[in-house]
């Protein structure tokens, strides 16, 4: 009973410090708002079940992502409706009509749904500053490799955005 | 497209708030929530089960059929078995996958070789069910009671339209993962 109050007052305490990269996470491989909150609930489930492993090898915020997007990837229910990412207009906080994000943001979260699904995962990880070598940790790809994905990614970036 | 600025817009954007702290902690204290790849493994061993238990259908065909459907009957119950060794060999990729485990890049690896060998049994159950049901026509064709037949008729003529188009659609499948896993993890 003990050990569940401890489990169940750390597994809380990494929700709310991490909140915010699950949510982008599920936020760019759902396909609805009704697919967001079952990945999210989903991710949450895994990181509950992976709380016992989590030695601290790494950093927190490097497991969280790579159950995040695991969890993504592994979600079956998402093959069917590519493309694998929310419409722009379906963005809740940037269809606002008060919001003051610009309009960069939102074309920014439509151009990297349309990126691959792992490179997807290096251009967040590289968004929230994650170094080379978490994000070669997190993906399994050696450092350089992970370089150069990455070059082809914002490269990809550009050039659909300035089309 | 300037690069860094978007970078610190993105630390600085929020996402939706997904479900709150204290039901995502009631979530985790329920006994039987499965993840969608734990439902998908159920899923399979279930089909797996029903494989076998349908081979005791052969009882009412040869009921029917007399001894001239001895040999089908043998060939159906085969059948089953190796479509129940399908399903349950499916069964048993997603629990030994340990998917949650694995870096980013070896967990897409794994799932989209198994989305490509789920699509690719299909195929096989789609061409070894083929000679079956053209066997079974022809003995109904050949048997007194022409209701048999017609209704076998309807169903393969059916069958065959549906398992074509099946067929064209996993063919798509197949290919579209294939580049995906040549482009996001095999290419260097």
């Amino acid at each position: 009973m003990r050990e569940t109050n401890e489990k169940e007052s750390r597994f809380l305490r990494l929700i709310e410090d991490n909140r915010r990269l699950v949510s982008k996470v599920c936020f760019m491989y759902a396909v609805d708002s009704a697919h967001f909150d079952d990945l999210y609930q989903e991710t949450m489930l895994n990181l509950w079940r992976g709380l016992d492993t989590f030695r601290g090898d790494s950093a927190p915020s490097t497991w969280i992502y790579r159950m995040a997007i695991n969890t993504c990837l592994t979600d079956f229910r998402r093959l069917k409706n590519r493309p694998s990412a929310m419409p722009a207009e379906a963005l809740p906080e940037l269809n606002d009509p008060l919001s003051d994000r610009p309009e960069q943001l939102r074309e920014m979260y439509r151009l990297i749904g349309q990126l691959g699904e792992v490179d997807k995962a290096i251009v967040m990880m590289w968004l929230d500053e994650l170094s080379y070598d978490e994000i070669a940790e997190a993906t399994g790809f050696p450092r350089n490799t992970v370089a150069t994905r990455l070059r082809r990614a914002k490269a990809r970036l550009v050039e659909a955005g300035n089309s | 497209m300037d690069l860094d600025s978007i970078k610190s817009q993105w630390q600085k954007a929020d996402a939706p708030k997904g479900p709150d702290s204290q039901k995502l902690l009631e979530l985790t204290r329920k006994k039987n929530v499965k993840t969608t790849s734990e439902k998908l493994a159920n899923r399979f061993r279930t089909l797996g089960i029903v494989c076998f238990l349908a081979i005791v259908c052969v009882a009412p065909l040869r009921n029917i059929l007399g001894t001239t459907g001895d040999n089908l009957a043998w060939v159906y119950a085969l059948f089953m078995v190796v479509m129940g060794v399908m399903d349950l060999s499916l069964y048993r990729t997603i629990k030994n996958g340990r998917w949650m485990e694995l870096p980013i890049a070896h967990a897409y690896r794994a799932v989209t070789r198994f989305r490509i060998l789920r699509l690719r049994l299909q195929v096989v159950a789609i061409v070894l069910a083929i000679p079956l049901l053209a066997w079974m026509l022809w003995i109904f064709y050949n048997h007194e009671n022409d209701g048999l037949f017609i209704g076998a008729l309807v169903g393969m003529v059916a069958g065959l339209i549906a398992g074509l188009a099946t067929n064209a659609r996993i063919n798509r499948e197949i290919r579209y993962l294939k580049n995906q896993l040549s482009d996001q993890v095999e290419a260097e």
